[in-house]
């Protein structure tokens, strides 16, 4: 039986190992150019640095298991 | 005849002038050819931002409140962004981003400089203010490839931190698909203050964290967008003045291990809706060594009401479990490690929000854009966060 610490280890390994294979086979190519109106749109947007930063906020100065994921929940908070 | 032979010099003339790189790739034109030379430098965007806080709620951290607790967790919060990002060239783009926080708060303020006593012990209010400024530089490297360097600073009372960060990020299969590979390390440097609030010296903790990213259209319509990021945290822990309530009475500081290793990994998907709408669902598990495991799940619909309006809502919930060695009567020879400090507690949250945005075109200055939003963070604990936010800006 493996232990929690060896499955995190072998999950984050295989998910390395589906991006270098992603990266290998250059992804798919299912949509082209010209059909990608669609993203362009309004609300499609999801750009908004600083409502990003408003709610990260909110979470990782009031839930022990916010952050870690692209941003570290650090950085400084007088709020914890 | 004379119209067409005309035509004709004339189409010749423009061959003739046309540049001979443009016409060595089998007559296709650049860009700059097509849309016109770009300028060196562009303004793409000046935003600001002002979002206030108000949070009630009880914790037994806080020693705000009866001896063994729970202390108040009432907290006031104004806080200030603001946002400029300029292009240079083809190849650079330049973000400086500045927030600044104004924090009334039960229990953090922890000067002893301006008042007799630290009222990290005594005094249920006061004012704290935390400003940071961070730039990023992206470089376009090549059609497909992405780098940006980042790097801050935070500045708080009691409280410096320093921030660097690296991404490199790649289109695949016609931009179809992105890989990104990201690095971020945060060093907070800090005072740290003993149980009767007294300044025992300077802390230090690090945090360094890995982000890897994909992300593949599935549709003409759907985007999907898969995460994993891990971050190891060293040195001290604890803010130092978070409490625990002894079962034999009294209190005694809060004790952390002094290393963390978290894990994250979210799975997002984007979907447009033909009637100019967009849904956004993302799952979230966390699980790190100090015994936590969360699930976090959220959904945000946005619709186009008119060409200048669009309105959204959104909904989180969150679970998670506890620290291990979360207790509020703690028998100090137990266990090394005690904390009472309820983000710590098994608990969970939800979020329901929404927002107004406005778009504005102007003949000179872009698109003048005005957002207003309201979110309503409640927890099983009964904490609970109300949260207003406004912002303007134009984008170019």
């Amino acid at each position: 039986m493996l232990d929690f610490k060896t499955k995190l280890f072998v999950s984050a390994a295989l998910f390395a190992a589906g991006l270098v294979q992603a990266t290998l086979l250059g992804g798919c190519a299912v949509v082209p150019q010209n059909h990608r109106a669609a993203f362009a749109e309004p609300v499609m947007r999801d750009d908004d640095a600083l409502d990003a930063h408003r709610k990260r906020k909110l979470y990782t100065t009031r839930e022990a298991a916010a952050g870690g994921d692209g941003k570290t929940a650090g950085g400084g908070c007088s709020c914890q | 005849m004379r119209g067409q032979a005309s035509f004709g010099v004339a189409l010749a003339l423009m061959l003739a002038l046309a540049p001979d790189h443009a016409r060595a790739e089998g007559g296709s034109w650049s860009d700059a050819e097509v849309l016109g030379k770009k300028p060196a430098v562009h303004v793409d965007l000046v935003q600001t931002r002002v979002s206030a806080y108000d949070q009630t709620g009880r914790g037994y951290q806080s020693q705000a409140g009866p001896l063994q607790g729970p202390g108040s967790e009432t907290l006031q919060v104004l806080q200030a962004q603001g946002e400029f990002v300029m292009s240079e060239g083809d190849h650079l783009t330049h973000r400086v981003w500045i927030p600044v926080d104004l924090v009334t708060s039960a229990s953090a303020n922890a000067i002893d400089k301006y008042y007799a006593k630290p009222d990290v012990v005594s005094t249920a209010s006061a004012q704290n203010m935390a400003q940071e400024v961070q730039y990023e530089l992206t470089d376009r490297a090549d059609a497909d490839t992405t780098w940006t360097g980042g790097v801050g600073f935070h500045h708080e009372e009691p409280f410096l931190s320093w921030f660097y960060a690296l991404e490199y990020q790649r289109s695949l299969a016609e931009d179809n698909a992105t890989v990104s590979v990201a690095a971020n390390e945060v060093l907070d440097w800090f005072d740290e203050f003993g149980l009767g609030g007294v300044r025992r010296g300077r802390a230090s903790r690090a945090s360094s964290n890995l982000n890897l990213g994909f992300s593949q259209l599935l549709s003409p319509t759907t985007l999907a967008a898969l995460s994993y990021g891990v971050t190891l945290q060293r040195g001290e822990l604890s803010n130092t003045w978070n409490t625990v309530p002894l079962a034999a009475g009294g209190r005694e500081s809060e004790a952390l291990p002094r290393e963390r290793v978290r894990h994250a990994a979210s799975l997002a998907l984007q979907q447009y809706l033909p009637w100019h709408g967009a849904l956004r669902l993302r799952y979230r598990f966390y699980r790190d060594d100090w015994d936590v495991t969360a699930h976090s799940l959220e959904a945000e619909l946005r619709q186009r009401l008119a060409d200048w309006l669009l309105v959204g809502a959104s909904y989180r919930y969150h679970h998670q479990t506890g620290v291990s060695f979360f207790t509020i009567s703690a028998v100090p020879s137990s266990s090394p490690y005690a904390t009472a400090d309820s983000d710590l507690a098994g608990l969970f949250t939800q979020t329901i929000g929404g927002n107004v945005t406005v778009n504005l075109p102007t003949e000179r200055l872009g698109t003048l854009f005005l957002s207003c939003g309201f979110d309503h963070y409640f927890r099983s604990d009964k904490l609970r966060v109300n949260v207003a936010t406004w912002a303007t800006g134009f984008r170019y």
